[in-house]
């Protein structure tokens, strides 16, 4: 049955890109997009499809992954249903120091704003954890409750830095608050592989304590978990994939909570099997939401987010209700 | 041998010692039994002793090297630790957990081979959970989940088993069946220490008991020398007579209220 849920997984995966691919817009027909990706194509059509339409692709099935395997290892390694990195307010800090990036920075160069949003998701990390942490150990009530402490600055921030934004810098700045894909670029996309590959090969490495650690840290470590190491390295690494998810395409809640939770009902609780499965579902997730924000209201796009939060929403009001 | 020994071991939260200045050994094919009234320092002496608690005086010395220096999987691979509870998040399978008992075996990447399963068997086996394996934790009675909890340390295959009371919410079949497990693993040569409340249970299988009264050790000794109409007096403030059945053994009624 894991079998076939694997090969369904990865079937809608190719069906949904061969659908953004080729039917993805009036500008280029189905039958001149597949010349181009035969490699036939002509000059027009062929900046259309690789152009705008793969990156847009390549750069939805990259956040959807980083930011579901992010939220998978954030749920084990707190030991908590709830946690994921847009409800931890990691999302948001790296958004905040995204958006004072692109508006401070002399150039904004597409190398230093991640730079800077990782370094914000880090920061907000840091300060969950800090505040979450109380006497006899962070509660999961706790944590959201330090989530939503660190949202409300990092919204605040961000809307104090767009009321002093130079009008020229609103529009990038606005993008990070507003989760869409559309700025996709072929160089962004670029870019933004080697912000996720590293923390992505960090987190499959320690899946195996992930496990554990989701039965508390005290039983992780009898069972040879060194805790501190491993809590200092997942929390960076989610912190980095929620960054660069952010620097990139900005703030979309909710894939990080509800697909790993899917993923679990299908292939179970051992992280190591869990980990890429959900990466992969998040990939489907934000890839096909995008194919409905585009579709919904058309002509006009709606953010990806909305789509992502429209899911997500029910998922986590059902989620909070069992939660003791 | 001894494989796990304290020399003036002292541990603690903050700045409180919850266990100051303990000496012990843990030889192999011997029961510690560790007692004492609430908050006296046992659990607390159990997670120095399994490397968990880091200590802030002493050295705990395992197979004659200091905890401190050891690799914490190779800590894991030798020592193992049953606590009271432990917290189930995700609604894994029996199996599942005892299986987490042979993490530290396969480290990151191996996957489990046949003799991993056979030991995981093994240990399903020895709680009676075999026909359980496929059931979520989340369905489980607690006695039933301390009982997954000791078979996952089982699956360890360590050669310290430290044992924080657990017998508490099983019923009498289920101890005695308690007793029979550790009473075969103290045969094959492990060394385990057992902290417990109930006199008659710790006694039924320790060798040595020590005592903790407010994190320092006040009788450290053989079970007839050191569990006395004194002791029940002075450590726990009640009196109690004691039954002395055949072979020695004996058996002490509290007497409550």
């Amino acid at each position: 049955m894991k079998r076939t849920a694997d090969a369904l997984l990865l079937a809608a995966l190719l069906a949904v890109a061969a659908l953004t691919l080729l039917f993805g817009g009036p500008a280029v027909t189905p039958a001149e997009a597949t010349k181009v990706l035969v490699g036939a194509g002509s000059g027009d059509a062929s900046v259309v499809v690789l152009q705008l339409r793969l990156p847009r692709l390549l750069l939805a099935v990259a956040v959807g992954a980083a930011l579901a395997i992010a939220g998978a290892a954030l749920q084990a390694l707190l030991a908590n249903p709830l946690a994921e990195p847009f409800l931890l307010g990691i999302s948001g800090g790296g958004a905040a120091a995204a958006t004072l990036a692109f508006v401070l920075l002399p150039v904004a160069s597409l190398a230093l704003v991640p730079a800077a949003a990782i370094g914000g998701a880090a920061a907000a990390t840091g300060l969950v954890w800090w505040m979450a942490r109380g006497p006899l150990g962070p509660s999961p009530t706790r944590m959201i409750l330090a989530g939503v402490a660190v949202n409300a600055a990092a919204s605040a921030a961000i809307l104090v830095v767009l009321a002093a934004a130079p009008s020229p810098r609103l529009p990038g700045a606005l993008a990070v608050t507003m989760g869409s894909f559309a700025s996709a670029t072929p160089t962004a996309v670029a870019w933004l592989l080697p912000y996720l590959l590293p923390p992505l090969a960090v987190l499959l490495h320690h899946g195996r304590d992930l496990g554990l650690l989701a039965t508390g840290e005290e039983s992780a470590a009898t069972l040879g978990v060194d805790v501190g190491a491993v809590r200092r390295r997942v929390f960076l690494a989610a912190a980095t994939l929620s960054g660069g998810a952010v620097a990139f395409a900005g703030i979309i809640g909710f894939v990080g909570l509800v697909t790993p939770h899917l993923c679990r009902l299908v292939w179970g609780h051992d992280l190591r099997r869990l980990l890429p499965r959900a990466g992969l579902a998040g990939a489907l997730l934000c890839s096909a939401g995008d194919q409905l924000a585009r579709v919904v209201l058309a002509p006009s796009e709606i953010p990806v987010g909305v789509i992502t939060a429209g899911l997500g929403v029910p998922f986590f009001v059902a989620l909070l209700r069992r939660t003791p | 041998m001894s494989l796990l020994t304290a020399r003036a071991a002292t541990a603690g939260y903050g700045h409180f010692p919850a266990v100051t200045g303990v000496y012990l050994d843990v030889e192999a094919g011997r029961c510690l039994a560790v007692l004492g009234p609430n908050g006296a320092g046992k659990s607390t002496l159990l997670r120095a002793l399994a490397g968990v608690l880091p200590l802030s005086a002493g050295t705990i010395l395992l197979e004659g090297r200091p905890l401190a220096q050891w690799q914490r999987r190779e800590v894991a691979k030798r020592v193992t630790l049953v606590p009271q509870s432990v917290q189930f998040t995700f609604p894994v399978s029996v199996e599942e957990v005892v299986a987490q008992g042979r993490a530290p075996h396969l480290g990151p990447w191996r996957s489990a081979t046949a003799a991993d399963r056979a030991a995981v068997q093994r240990a399903l086996e020895a709680v009676g959970l075999a026909d359980k394996a496929q059931i979520s934790i989340h369905q489980l009675s607690g006695g039933e989940r301390q009982r997954v909890i000791l078979a996952r340390a089982l699956a360890t295959e360590a050669r310290v088993l430290l044992l924080d009371e657990p017998a508490t919410a099983l019923d009498l079949h289920h101890q005695a069946e308690l007793a029979s497990v550790v009473r075969q693993r103290l045969k094959a040569g492990v060394a385990v220490v057992l902290v417990a409340h109930d006199l008659n249970f710790a006694l039924a299988l320790a060798d040595e008991v020590l005592v903790l009264q407010r994190g320092a050790v006040v009788a450290h000794g053989s079970p007839s020398q050191v569990v006395s109409p004194q002791l029940l007096r002075c450590v726990f403030h009640v009196e109690g007579e004691f039954l002395t059945r055949g072979e020695g053994a004996t058996a002490v009624l509290p007497r409550l209220g």
